[in-house]
């Protein structure tokens, strides 16, 4: 998606953090934005500061997003870009002891949840010949990150999933971005504990002295998007650890028997 | 595990395909095997073949689990590899088309049953110090495959869960060997068919060149289970989709701008 001035933006989970970030970005580009939140309140504000509309939208919920999108596209036109950036964090605990209810969650709100945006309004996309998903996955998408196997997981099934979506739409004009943010400051661990209904412990992962903030990976996914680039990564210290997963893929393919 | 004779082997999905080549080959290298299948039938008689244990499990199904383990571990003591090889196939479609029940179900099994095995298994590894999961994964895990997007979502997901197990059970002896195999020839299509109660849409994917046996991916699986490796392909020709998604991944961090 090239030009975004005029265009129609839904962002999930934009009354904070990577969500606002992106929101505030595409704003200040001239695009009409609509934030969907969990929390009505935070839609709103975010919502009064970008002269864009508000909605309340839990994403897990499939039967939630028609009324959501209906409410958007009356104010706002149909939907050209969809930003799935709602998302809740891992409780912190290794595979052995992880919490069942909090895994599935966690699978329903960062993984089905955009699947079921995607699927709602990439058909009006291409429709109207274009349009753009951008997904909000994160460095554990392609990095692993202890104690946050269901984390991990769910963000690593959502970067698959839009890598095959852009090859199922690429011939209709659909683009989809995969932003894969290292550390960045959000509203994450209370947003968490308040869907979850419980308190996560802390992380075992190093702090990052001077963490990225949602503006900062704003500016950097308006500009994936008006490339229409696949990958989005933020921070450049990340990709020595995805390398090191691929030497140790590629040590593992010269394991395999020459006759095969 | 570097030596495998004498050892209990639980492997789930053991009555066809890849599994059924695992349980082969283990049994074979002197392990005692037991084979859970979905079909206890199959089960019962794949274990009558190879002389091992049969027993019947839906791995989707949390519950039945814990009497599936009792019976193995009963029979052969307690089990100190499991490999989770029970899975079912994509329903071939685009995202868009994609059905919801098929896409939960697939998760269910390829990705949560496989889960539930490992945590109810790998605790009473590391307490005895020593032990292994195989999960069988798929080269859909590390490239994507069009119109299998729940499939590959699954296994790319279970890739990298075993990634972040590995090094959470790292010092307590418990191993991890995740397999990406490309083309085998398998029961998939039948299994699936069966578990979904639906037929599945042809597949849209090109036919890649080598088509193994699942009894030339349990030879594979074998070595790289005693050789403790992380991760266990089996087709030299999918190598370049990999490097591929890495060159694309590279580029893109080529692209953020200097701070």
């Amino acid at each position: 998606m090239t030009e975004v001035s005029g265009k129609t933006l839904l962002v999930t989970g934009g009354g904070s953090g990577i969500g606002l970030g992106i929101a505030r970005a595409f704003a200040r580009a001239g695009a009409k934005v609509a934030i969907a939140d969990i929390s009505l309140d935070r839609a709103r504000e975010a919502a009064a500061e970008l002269g864009g509309v508000g909605v309340q939208l839990d994403v897990a919920e499939p039967g939630a997003w028609p009324a959501a999108i209906a409410a958007v596209e009356a104010a706002l036109g149909p939907i050209d870009i969809l930003a799935n950036s709602a998302g809740i964090g891992s409780g912190n605990v290794p595979v052995v002891e992880m919490d069942e209810r909090w895994m599935r969650r966690l699978y329903e709100i960062n993984l089905f949840g955009a699947i079921t945006g995607m699927k709602l309004v990439a058909p009006g996309m291409k429709a109207r010949g274009g349009g753009h998903i951008i997904n909000i996955a994160s460095s554990a998408a392609v990095s692993h990150v202890p104690n946050q196997a269901d984390y991990a997981g769910a963000k690593a099934a959502l970067a698959m999933m839009s890598e095959c979506f852009a090859t199922e739409m690429k011939a209709d004009g659909v683009g989809v971005t995969i932003v894969c943010p290292g550390r960045v400051s959000t509203r994450f661990k209370e947003s968490t504990e308040a869907i979850i209904g419980a308190k996560r412990r802390e992380s075992i992962s190093p702090v990052p002295k001077k963490l990225m903030v949602g503006d900062e990976v704003g500016v950097l996914v308006l500009k994936a998007v008006r490339k229409d680039r696949l990958w989005c990564f933020t921070h450049p210290e990340i990709e020595e650890r995805v390398e090191r997963r691929w030497d140790a893929m590629r040590g593992a393919f010269a394991e395999i028997p020459v006759a095969v | 595990m570097t030596e495998v004779s004498g050892k209990t082997v639980l492997v789930t999905g053991g009555a066809s395909g890849i599994g059924l080549g695992i349980a082969r080959t283990f049994a074979a290298a002197g392990a005692k095997v037991a084979i859970a299948d979905i079909d206890a039938a199959r089960a019962q008689e794949a274990a009558r073949e190879l002389g091992v244990v049969g027993v019947a499990l839906d791995v989707g199904d949390h519950a039945a689990w814990p009497g599936a383990i009792a019976t193995v571990e009963k029979a052969l003591g307690p089990i100190d590899i499991l490999v989770n090889s029970a899975g079912i196939g994509s329903g071939n479609r685009p995202i868009v088309e994609m059905e919801d029940g098929w896409m939960r179900r697939l998760f269910e099994i390829n990705l949560f049953g496989s889960i539930t095995g490992m945590k109810l298994l790998g605790p009473a590894m590391a307490a005895r110090g020593a032990g292994h999961i195989v999960n069988v994964a798929s080269m859909a895990a590390v490239s994507h495959v069009t119109n299998q997007s729940d499939y590959a979502g699954a296994k790319a997901a279970l890739a990298m869960m075993s990634e972040c197990f590995m090094h959470e059970m790292r010092g307590t002896g418990v191993e991890i060997t995740v397999v990406c195999p490309g083309r085998v020839a398998t029961r998939l299509r039948e299994s699936t068919e069966l578990v979904m109660g639906a037929r599945r849409k042809p597949s849209t994917a090109v036919a890649p060149k080598v088509l193994l046996s699942g009894d030339q991916v349990g030879v594979m699986v074998l070595e790289a289970v005693r050789a403790n490796r992380l991760w266990c392909f089996t087709h030299h020709e999918n190598r370049e989709r990999v490097e591929r998604r890495w060159r694309a991944m590279s580029d893109a961090f080529d692209a953020i701008p200097p701070v």
